[in-house]
């Protein structure tokens, strides 16, 4: 690795020896610091190896040949090239064309693209994907893009201006340093994560760039304009967010990831084997049902039933043309080693989860599917609670055993509506069998998923109903305790859910808040002897007045009802929360 | 002997700086001892190059400057530049009438330094009555005083009233020489000159392209001049021929223009060689190393018939011309109609046997053998002349009295 300053002073003495025009050498001046984080990049990366440019500048071009990279270069016409630098380039034409390149083997160890991600007309996930193949095992890509952030580009749209001004798509003619492209579109942070992820690419590193000077030397500038300039410069440098452009490193994620080109036909389609887990005959056979109305082909499904070893499960498998069904008789048809058996006996390329007490409607498979393009290895939706269900009283993530619908639900990827890449699910183990059936479980490999540098998503495409069945009597005060005491190991075990999930990492969600607020405010009153303190109340009075009316007198008892059964049900959850967060060492109220 | 001039290789690499180049070249050859004192936009070195010594100074570029007073630069070279030719003691300088170095007359008797004056341009820009008094005396103190042409030499002897050698830039028949093969499938119409130089006649060349490519269809025009001098040429890339090519209306013409930017000095000879026909439409010019480039390399060319060019293309063996007078002839449709009718007339010129042969000899007149030994001459005149006639000097004799 390079000591700090290095890479700069060796840039210093190429760009000093370079065979170009005073003017050339100004505006590739003017691109030092990019290429320093390039250059500098690269040479953390790697100590040797060969190295594809799309759309170099020469200073970059002679700075990794002098460093004794193999260096080949694909070159855009219009822009300036050494004569010496000349001979290193292997492909010429415009971007489009020379990112669509021949297949052939893995030959690069780095591939660098500054300012063409942004450029290309096709999506910059399937040039990504493209490239992907171009690299060596152990490779990355370097991408170089102006940034959306870039104070230049905010002070446009305050004004009122595009970001990409036609004025500036039309000066594509001449170009002294990186090649001149018109750009596309813009690229931010979370857009280029997304990108890398449906491109099979996990964000390593991300830094931002800004230029060497506030002013190009020579490029005259009245008095106003050169302070204006400088003022910027003064901004960008405090302010990293605004600066110029970034530029992210890219390593290739785990093999496991799906072609994001379009299917030619039916026979393209990957397979997808939808795994139920059964408790009833009847229901499964519903399910069954529902998954011959599917809009997806039935060709390219299976159907695998956990079942019960004790029920009569075997005529589903019977009397049905064209969608095959496996039955897989379990002790327990729920929790993670019946969720790994499934994907173990699923031969599709995406796996779908689900159970028999929900109802599919025909787009599910195929919303499925298209949620799992790319690197994209885990996607979930909404589960439609049917009439029939448990209302929720208090809505909690989990509260009814799995998701409900509300916001928190978004972050959780439950046993009954989740579909997997099978290859990259089964790369990262599939799901955890350590801790047994506990909350959580399901969600757990997603997470570990995205831990890997894959893409997860909720997709309002997604959905389906599902029975939630009404526990009798007070047996909804063991189950809920229960979940409520497994809630806190299960954020330990998932950090992202846990940064955002929690309020400040302690509260699990504003009722929980309110709720705990109300009973700090209680103690404060009997402590201190100050009513004022009972105002802390006050969120959780708002949130309680929905399940209470105050007229007419007749409705209140049932009001007290209610609000006795929230308080209960809170005080329960409260409970289980703080039995929980002590056995996890990890605070949840 | 030395050479100061405020730009030089690889950062300019036309006109003065190329004439530089060779004759600095040729007399290191010739056992001199040879020092180019010029600038960089980058870290000031010294560089040895083909036996001769390179000071590279540090070179004064702000966007205050440039907007407000660009000529800073040059006075800022010339003080640094007098630094080293006092240190230096050179036995005599060439200088060129834009080398900035306007005080020659009074640091000649002070150091000792004789010198060769070379107009370099037909106009010079003197806006102040002091500035025309000072080059006045630039030139009548000068040892020499050389054109680049005949008609360059008469102007000035009619001007400043004195006499006036003829040194023409000298052409590299080593370097500059057919090394390929001419495109034959898709002709090429090469333009060398400063892209962002509006005298140069980019513009021109762009409305005569409409017709060219109704006519040849199959070739090409490939622009291959540089952007510009940095600083001085601010709206390059909006009033020059860059942000011009709306003026082919043609989009298949416009599609077989190709910019190619200037390049390498090695990869030049086969640029020229590759083309059919060079062109220069230029006006003011006072010599067009362009064409002798090219002619060396066997290609005709095409120019204007006035000022140098019209001296250089004088047979239409190798060549034609276009009588471009002024700024107007540049804007002319008349003109660019018959600089169509010339380019066409060279493409078929390039066809035909002889032609390759024809252009090289008629280069060789300006061959860096022919013109090296004059400026040879000319120098060592200029140093004896000055040993003769030296009262005052601050410099030590040769005996070390």
């Amino acid at each position: 690795m390079a000591a700090p300053g290095e890479t700069a002073l060796f840039l210093d003495n190429v760009l000093n020896e370079l065979q170009v025009t005073d003017r050339v050498f100004h505006a590739l001046k003017q691109t030092m610091p990019l290429v320093e984080e390039l250059v500098a990049t690269v040479r953390e990366l790697a100590g040797e190896g060969r190295i594809l440019v799309v759309g170099s500048n020469s200073l970059l071009a002679t700075a990794l040949h002098d460093l004794g990279y193999q260096i080949e270069l694909w070159h855009l016409p219009g822009a300036d090239l050494t004569g010496a630098m000349k001979r290193f380039v292997s492909r010429t034409g415009d971007l489009d064309a020379l990112l669509t390149p021949p297949e052939s083997a893995p030959a690069f160890d780095i591939i660098v693209l500054p300012y063409v991600l942004e450029a290309a007309s096709e999506s910059p996930a399937l040039v990504l994907s493209r490239l992907r193949s171009l690299l060596r095992p152990g490779g990355c890509v370097l991408i170089a893009s102006a940034s959306v952030g870039r104070l230049l580009y905010r002070l446009r749209g305050l004004t009122g201006r595009s970001q990409l001004p036609e004025a500036e798509r039309e000066q594509t003619t001449v170009s002294l340093s990186w090649p001149a492209l018109a750009p596309q579109r813009t690229v931010d942070r979370w857009e280029l994560g997304r990108w890398a992820r449906r491109g099979g690419f996990a964000v390593e590193k991300l830094a931002p760039v800004m230029d060497t000077n506030a002013t190009n030397p020579i490029v005259a500038m009245r008095l106003q304009d050169w302070l204006i300039a400088n003022a910027a410069y003064i901004v960008r440098s405090n302010f990293p967010a605004l600066r110029d452009c970034l530029v992210a490193t890219l390593r290739p994620l785990p093999a496991g990831g799906r072609d994001n080109t379009p299917a030619a036909g039916e026979a393209d389609l990957p397979l997808v084997s939808v795994v139920v887990s059964a408790e009833d005959r009847s229901r499964s056979e519903q399910v069954l049902g529902d998954l011959k109305q599917s809009t997806y082909p039935r060709s390219r499904m299976e159907a695998i039933f956990l079942h019960p070893q004790a029920g009569d499960f075997g005529g589903l498998a019977a009397g049905d043309a064209g969608l095959p069904v496996r039955l897989i008789p379990l002790p327990l048809t729920t929790g993670p080693a019946a969720a790994n058996l499934g994907l173990k006996h699923s031969a599709g390329e995406v796996v779908a989860f689900t159970d028999d007490r929900c109802r599919i409607p025909p787009p599910w498979v195929e919303s499925g599917v298209a949620g799992t393009a790319g690197w994209t290895a885990a996607v979930t939706g909404e589960v439609v609670a049917e009439g029939s269900s448990l209302h929720p009283v208090l809505a909690l993530p989990g509260s009814r055993g799995t998701a409900n619908g509300n916001e928190y639900d978004r972050l959780l990827f439950p046993s009954c509506n989740s579909f997997y890449l099978r290859e990259g699910l089964a790369g990262v183990g599939g799901f955890d069998e350590s801790q047994g059936a506990v909350w959580g479980w399901d969600s757990d490999a997603a997470y570990r998923l995205e831990a890997s540098g894959f893409a997860t998503s909720f997709e309002n495409t997604i959905f389906l109903s599902r029975e939630f069945p009404v526990p009798a009597g007070l047996g909804w005060v063991r189950e809920e305790y229960r979940r409520a005491q497994q809630i806190p190991m299960g954020i330990r075990r998932m950090p992202a859910l846990r940064r955002t999930l929690l309020k400040q990492r302690v509260f699990l969600t504003s009722a929980t808040r309110s709720f705990d607020l109300t009973l700090a405010g209680l103690a404060l009153v009997l402590l201190r002897r100050r009513p004022a303190y009972l105002l802390l109340a006050l969120p959780w009075g708002k949130s309680a007045a929905r399940v209470v009316d105050l007229w007419p007198p007749a409705a209140w008892p049932r009001s007290l009802g209610n609000l006795g059964m929230l308080t209960a049900r809170q005080l329960v959850w409260l409970a289980g929360l703080a039995v929980g967060s002590a056995k996890a060492r990890q605070m949840v109220l | 002997m030395v050479f100061p001039y405020p730009a030089y290789w690889p950062y300019v690499r036309r006109g003065a700086e190329r004439c530089i180049h060779d004759l600095s070249t040729y007399l290191a050859r010739r056992g001199h001892d040879v020092h180019i004192v010029t600038s960089t936009p980058g870290r000031p070195r010294t560089a040895y190059e083909e036996g001769v010594k390179i000071t590279y100074l540090r070179q004064l570029s702000h966007p205050l400057l440039y907007a407000y007073a660009p000529l800073i630069r040059l006075t800022d070279f010339s003080i640094s530049a007098t630094r080293v030719l006092i240190s230096e003691r050179a036995d005599a300088a060439h200088l060129w009438t834009y080398s900035g170095i306007n005080w020659a007359p009074i640091l000649r008797p002070l150091i000792g330094l004789p010198y060769l004056l070379h107009f370099m341009m037909v106009h010079h820009d003197l806006p102040w009555r002091l500035d025309r008094q000072l080059f006045e005396q630039y030139v009548r103190k000068a040892d020499r005083v050389a054109a680049l042409t005949e008609w360059g030499a008469g102007r000035v002897t009619q001007e400043y009233g004195v006499p006036c050698d003829v040194l023409s830039p000298p052409v590299d028949m080593e370097i500059f020489r057919p090394v390929a093969e001419r495109e034959r499938e898709h002709p090429i119409v090469l333009f060398t000159a400063d892209l962002a130089d509006e005298r140069k006649g980019g513009t021109l060349l762009l409305r005569a392209w409409n017709k060219v490519h109704a006519n040849r269809p199959d070739a090409r025009l490939v622009l291959a001049g540089p952007f510009g001098l940095a600083g001085f040429h601010q709206g390059h890339f909006t009033h020059t021929m860059l942000g011009r090519f709306r003026l082919v209306r043609d989009p298949a013409a416009r599609e077989a223009i190709e910019l190619r930017g200037p390049g390498d000095v090695d990869t030049l000879p086969t640029w020229y060689s590759q083309a059919s026909v060079t062109v220069l439409p230029s006006f003011d010019e006072a010599f067009g190393i362009v064409l002798t480039e090219s002619l060396a390399c066997g290609t005709p060319v095409v120019s204007s018939a006035q000022a140098g060019p019209g001296e250089i293309v004088a047979s239409d063996e190798i060549g034609a011309t276009v009588d471009l007078g002024s700024y107007w002839d540049l804007q002319s449709v008349n003109r660019a109609d018959e600089l169509a009718d010339a380019i066409l007339y060279a493409l078929d010129l390039s066809e035909r046997p002889g032609t390759r042969k024809a252009c090289r000899e008629w280069a060789s007149r300006w061959s860096l053998d022919r013109i090296g030994p004059l400026e040879e001459q000319m120098l060592e005149q200029i140093v004896d002349g000055y040993a003769g006639q030296s009262r005052f000097s601050m410099r030590p004799r040769i005996d070390g009295s």
